[in-house]
């Protein structure tokens, strides 16, 4: 196993270059580059073009400029914003934390959501339990989560005038823990479960719920299911012991493929609950043209899925004794 | 198994799916009828009328300043969308100008008032580091710098005076590094001696002190915070303002803390600013920021023109303040249209048509039942009567009637032209302007319904920020163009920018307008040494070219802002559009809790 996980390792490296070379050129072709946001709406001369490239290192050729920014990454410096001219590091160090803890902690909840759901809809199948859930999931799937975030804040304003905590309350988990909880599950107090960690998870949940209860159905259906319900054991003991275990094998899939469209749909959550996260400094630093800052984060998302996938083809084995790598 | 209780049964009993669809479609059905009955009838609050703004005039009405005893105390809590930057001198963006105004002065501000300010006052200047102006010819300006106006008492500048070096060293930066640094072109040396400096101009300027004034130029830095390290200006500021900076973190907030050693003081002698500390939040969702103030954890925010309403039935208490800001809304020819004679907007008659198709009362309509006011071009109406020459006065004589809305008349100015249909793209910006200027893409989406009724078919090409600001703004574009010019702060730098060759100071001249008369004209009037002969010369360009419509204005509906009661000492500035929010704004602002 170790020698897989080293091997796997190694396959990244390749592929992170390669989308750090796709990034880097491609920010490039955008039109209106970093110097016109500069300027913002002051027309750009040759000098002032000049002057702020040089400034900013962007007077050296591209290939150049490339290899000089992989080798800072290689040695742990992202370089500085082409904006406000601030290390990435820094940023890097408060933004990241939260967008992954949101993006855990979203994928979590949609666990805890959709397999007992999910499992209990097997188990009752075309019961109304099994229809309501049904229903639930392919309501959570149709409603996008920006919409619901937009009515949970409009409507806690409108009936209650709360509104979500502003950014500075945010805290890391590991300096308060409560107040971290609280911002990104329950905004409003009360232990209410609206945050957007919570809202985000709701929008995956109702995959999951749909295909817990595919897997579900299709196991319980196994032969050696019928052998464990034969031999009188209960049917918690047959579900939660025999069942559930390879039920939730593809799902561990579906997790895996979930992490990358958690952290790009964390852009808008972060807007409208003010998670002072990754997703909306992304965002912004297209809009501006800050190179390095688009390559920064385009990376570290990158190795983000890696390592996600990584951790779920893992996972895999200690689910399935039949799976080994060597 | 039996099932042995009720929910035993509820849950192990199995429904058809014939049984689960009849269900659903009985309780869709229900909802539905509920929903119909619920929802029909009735008018909301909102209903847009037809009347125009308040007495026809400038449809501002100006909340007065709030008498009371100032307390001194508590942390104002705005908003701001986004920080770009901290250091002025680098980046044109107003976003960066508003937050150094906080910490930087000025030797000249906007004149501030508490109270109705008359219009003709509106974009009047008067001394903020400099106790006094002096000018002994028409090319000579001598500031004196007060005596008692120091730095911030911080390393390494440590509290120090104020000097004339400190103004000449800022005026030598600014014209190395700032994208602005043309504004000050007219100025042929800047010397120091003790406390005075003394600006030389190459040729008489009118507006010279409106330009010294402007929150987008020449902000007084000390030399040894400057180049204490490569990025300093970049990590903090650090001035002579009202406020000390504090902190920042991106995309959380930014706050300042009051400067004790600030010299301003108000009319009873009491130390300035009122305030012990600013806090920005940096919020970019609009719902956010509504709800936030509804929940009082903002004591001040702007309010798009849909927004108002719900303000109001949010939050009954809240002061809601109107104004016109000076952002310029017009439509630009494509350049070849003066470069090289292309048809159809080479064509004046054309172009007036294209004003003539604008229906702007009902565009001021559609943006909020307060309505607004038609700008001239270049001159907003956002600078008051003093120098706006209002399209709908009688000042303007018959180049007014290029502006009124007469769908017939433009068709026979087509016509007239030798044009029968036009068939054009219309660039505009899908980004940025959207949230920042929200009355941008409500007049956008009604343009081209307005525009086919007099023949001109348009064709939208959307275009994000980055790319419109680079290709359309600067000139490269086909057809015709929906854009905004963003605020200056005094009539000169609108002339110039917008109609002087692009190679001779006109940065704004995005369709390359080329009239040698009217350069001349406008050179003319910027030398005028008598503000009325000024004046007078600026309306006479207005009615010129109101009858060239290089570039058709469009309109400038009121906007608004909301605050909570207990947020006193908002005063009038002069030009409702001044973005050194610092010392015009939260310098006299106090909490009265």
């Amino acid at each position: 196993m170790r020698q897989y996980i080293l091997k796997r390792l190694l396959l990244a490296v390749p592929t992170l270059v390669g989308v750090s070379l796709i990034v880097f050129f491609m920010v490039r072709l955008i039109p209106g580059g970093v110097v016109q946001q500069i300027a913002g709406d002051t027309p750009v001369t040759e000098e002032f073009r000049q002057q702020v490239e040089r400034d900013l290192g962007l007077d050296k050729p591209a290939v150049e400029q490339y290899f000089v920014w992989l080798g800072g990454v290689a040695h742990g410096d992202f370089g500085r914003s082409l904006r406000d001219r601030q290390p990435i590091d820094n940023r890097l160090r408060n933004t990241l934390p939260t967008t992954l803890e949101m993006a855990v902690l979203a994928i979590i909840i949609s666990l805890l959501i959709a397999v007992p759901v999910g499992m209990i809809s097997a188990m009752r199948q075309d019961s109304i339990i099994d229809y309501l859930s049904r229903t639930v999931a392919i309501g959570f799937l149709a409603i996008p989560s920006f919409w619901l975030g937009t009515m949970i804040i409009v409507y806690a304003s409108l009936w209650f005038t709360k509104a979500t905590p502003v950014p500075q309350q945010y805290a890391q988990i590991w300096e308060d823990p409560y107040a971290n909880l609280k911002f990104l599950l329950f905004p409003f107090g009360y232990f209410v479960p609206v945050g957007p960690a919570v809202v985000l998870g709701v929008g995956l949940s109702g995959t999951v719920m749909r295909l817990m209860r595919t897997q579900m159905l299709e196991v319980l259906r196994q032969d050696y299911v019928r052998t464990a319900w034969a031999k009188g054991l209960s049917e918690r003991s047959v579900v939660l012991r025999h069942a559930v275990k390879n039920a939730m094998i593809p799902v561990i899939t579906v997790i895996g493929l979930q992490v990358p469209i958690v952290v790009g749909g964390s852009v808008i959550i972060e807007s409208l609950y003010n998670v002072p996260g990754m997703g909306q400094w992304f965002f912004q630093a297209v809009g501006f043209r800050d190179y390095t800052a688009v390559q920064a984060i385009a990376l570290l998302t990158a190795v983000a899925v890696v390592l996600s996938n990584l951790i779920v083809d893992v996972a895999y084995a200690y689910l399935d004794p039949r799976i080994r790598y060597s | 198994m039996a099932a042995s209780s009720i929910w035993d049964r509820v849950t192990q009993q199995r429904v058809s799916r014939r049984r689960a669809l009849q269900m659903t479609a009985l309780g869709g059905a229900s909802a539905g009828a509920i929903a119909i009955v619920g929802c029909g009838g009735g008018t909301s609050s909102g209903d847009k009328t037809k009347t125009a703004a308040a007495g026809g005039g400038t449809g501002t009405g100006k909340t007065p300043g709030v008498t009371g005893k100032p307390k001194p105390g508590g942390t104002l809590r705005g908003t701001v969308s986004l920080v770009l930057g901290k250091d002025p001198m680098k980046a044109s963006t107003f976003l960066t100008h508003a937050l150094a105004s906080y910490s930087y002065s000025r030797l000249m501000r906007f004149k501030t008032v508490e109270g109705e300010l008359d219009q003709k006052d509106w974009y009047t200047t008067e001394p903020e580091l400099a106790s006094k102006v002096e000018h002994p010819d028409p090319t000579t300006y001598i500031f004196t710098i007060r005596d008692d106006a120091v730095f911030q008492n911080l390393p390494p500048v440590n509290g120090r005076k104020v000097t004339g070096e400190d103004v000449v060293y800022s005026y030598n930066r600014y014209r190395q590094i700032s994208p602005n640094k043309a504004n000050f072109d007219m100025v042929d040396s800047v010397t120091a001696n003790g406390q005075q400096v003394t600006f030389k101009l190459k040729q008489p300027f009118g507006l010279f002190l409106n330009r010294v004034a402007s929150f987008q130029d020449l902000w007084i830095m000390p030399r040894e915070f400057i180049e204490s390290s490569e990025n300093a200006s970049e990590e903090r500021m650090l001035g002579s303002g009202p406020f000390i900076f504090d902190t920042y973190t991106p995309n959380v907030a930014i706050s300042w803390k009051k400067n004790p050693t600030y010299w301003e003081k108000d009319k009873d002698g009491n130390p300035l600013p009122y305030l012990d500390a600013v806090n920005l939040a940096i919020l970019t969702d609009q719902n956010q920021v509504l709800s936030q103030f509804a929940a009082g954890q903002l004591d001040t925010i702007s309010v798009p023109p849909k927004l108002v309403d719900s303000v109001r039935s949010q939050s009954p208490n809240a002061i809601i303040d109107q104004a016109l800001r000076n952002i310029l809304s017009f439509l630009a020819f494509q350049p070849e249209s003066y470069t090289a004679n292309k048809p159809p907007f080479n064509d004046d008659r054309v172009r007036r048509g294209m004003s003539r198709a604008l229906d702007r009362e009902g565009l001021l309509q559609l943006v909020s039942k307060e309505g607004g006011e038609w700008p001239n071009l270049p001159i907003n109406a956002g600078f008051g009567k003093s120098w706006w020459l209002d399209p709908q006065g009688s000042e303007i004589g018959a180049a007014g009637d290029n502006y009124k809305y007469d769908v017939a008349e433009a068709k026979k100015l087509f016509g007239a032209a030798g044009v029968s249909s036009i068939n054009v793209p219309m660039h505009f910006s899908s980004t940025v302007y959207t949230t920042v200027v929200p009355y941008y893409d409500i007049v956008r989406q009604a343009l081209p319904a307005m525009l086919a009724d007099a023949g001109v078919t348009v064709k939208e090409v959307p275009e994000e920020y980055g790319n419109y600001i680079s290709t359309t703004f600067a000139g490269k574009f086909d057809g015709f163009s929906f854009s905004l010019e963003s605020v200056f702060s005094d009539i000169a730098a609108y002339w110039t920018n917008m109609f002087y060759p692009r190679d001779a100071g006109g940065g704004r001249n995005h369709s390359s307008v080329n009239d040698p008369t009217l350069v001349q004209n406008i050179q003319k009037m910027l030398q005028a040494t008598d503000i009325e002969e000024l004046r007078k010369q600026n309306f006479e360009l207005q009615k010129y070219t109101s009858e060239k419509m290089y570039y058709v204005p469009v309109v400038t509906p009121v906007e608004f802002a909301a605050r909570q009661p207990k947020l006193k000492g908002v005063l009038n500035t002069t030009g409702p559009t001044t973005y050194a929010i610092g010392t015009e704004g939260a310098l006299t602002n106090w909490l009265d809790v």
